[in-house]
């Protein structure tokens, strides 16, 4: 381990430099791919009309903000076996995206709510659950500031990233073990998609281009998060000098 | 068409919620990489090494 980071660190710095390269720009040709795809090639549902088109951004930032947390998730355990800075700092990057999808989902969800339940909001279980998990992951990022610097806050955050994916199977599976007004997954579930083709594709394709972005934002957020770490140093070795 | 409002407030709040965010990180990785500089510079300056030379301007373009 050396002042500005461990070997594992400049491997990772490396890997998210080419991965900011490569999804970026994906990212905004998929971004333009989805908003045609949902305009001009999606068919309008038969029951509830043009309302139905919000499923595939609310969808696919769902997907996105779940797949945020599981990196977080998986970072965190990293975390708390290595010690490497270079993991919570990844933990970190994708705690603070999750929660900008997650945050999309559930401001894109009440406008899909309130036409066809007539309620913006409900205490439904799958509602509910996704407050919690949005909950939990802010709740991770107020914390980081108020745990102290160094291994300690970090310690502490693993372990609240770990305990918050917990709520994402329980997400998954709240559809089915209590009663909701919540749509049943159209998508993965046993018989496989429940969709025309038409609107299986555009979902795939929605899905791609967050997906793309979500890795896109992550990658320049731990980019940030490890110049700050450099910053540091060289603040540090200013003093030392001065 | 009645629900059209509907689905445009959607969009609208998701694009603007991702625009947001990505305008905030560049905003902080142009904050971090300008402190950087400085630093460096500083550093530098007071172990009295030469600044490195910026690279040089295109040949069409002249030197300012």
């Amino acid at each position: 381990m050396t002042e500005t980071g461990s070997r594992v660190q400049d491997r990772m710095d490396a890997i998210l430099r080419k991965v900011r390269n490569v999804t970026t720009p994906l990212a905004g040709f998929g971004l333009i791919a989805a908003a045609y795809f949902i305009v001009g090639y999606a068919p309008e549902e038969a029951q509830q009309g043009i309302v139905q088109k919000i499923f595939y951004g609310h969808v696919a930032s769902a997907w996105a903000s779940y797949l945020c947390f599981f990196i977080t998730f998986v970072s965190s355990g990293l975390y708390l076996w290595k010690r490497d800075r270079a993991w919570d700092l990844l933990a970190l990057s994708a705690a603070e995206v999750g929660v900008v999808f997650c945050t999309a989902v559930l401001l894109s969800g009440p406008f899909w709510g309130k036409p066809i339940w007539g309620t913006w909001w409900t205490w439904d279980a799958r509602l509910t659950t996704t407050l919690i998990l949005w909950l939990i992951y802010v709740g991770y990022l107020l914390l980081r500031p108020f745990a102290g610097e160094g291994e300690r806050g970090a310690r502490f955050a693993a372990v609240v990233g770990i305990i918050g994916f917990l709520d994402i199977p329980l997400i998954h599976l709240s559809v089915r073990w209590w009663r909701t007004l919540h749509p049943q997954p159209i998508v993965m579930n046993a018989r496989g998609p429940q969709l025309p083709p038409e609107m299986l594709t555009t979902l795939l394709v929605t899905l791609v281009a967050f997906t793309l972005l979500a890795v896109s934002f992550i990658a320049i957020r731990a980019e940030i998060e490890r110049l700050r770490d450099l910053a540091a140093v060289l603040r540090r070795r200013a003093l030392r000098e001065g | 068409m009645k629900n059209l409002p509907y689905l445009l407030w959607a969009y609208v709040l998701i694009g603007l919620l991702i625009s947001v965010y990505g305008m905030s990180l560049v905003r902080r990785f142009r904050q971090v990489a300008q402190e950087l500089e400085t630093l460096a510079a500083a550093l530098r300056a007071r172990r009295g090494e030469a600044v490195p030379p910026r690279a040089a301007p295109p040949a069409s373009q002249p030197p300012a």
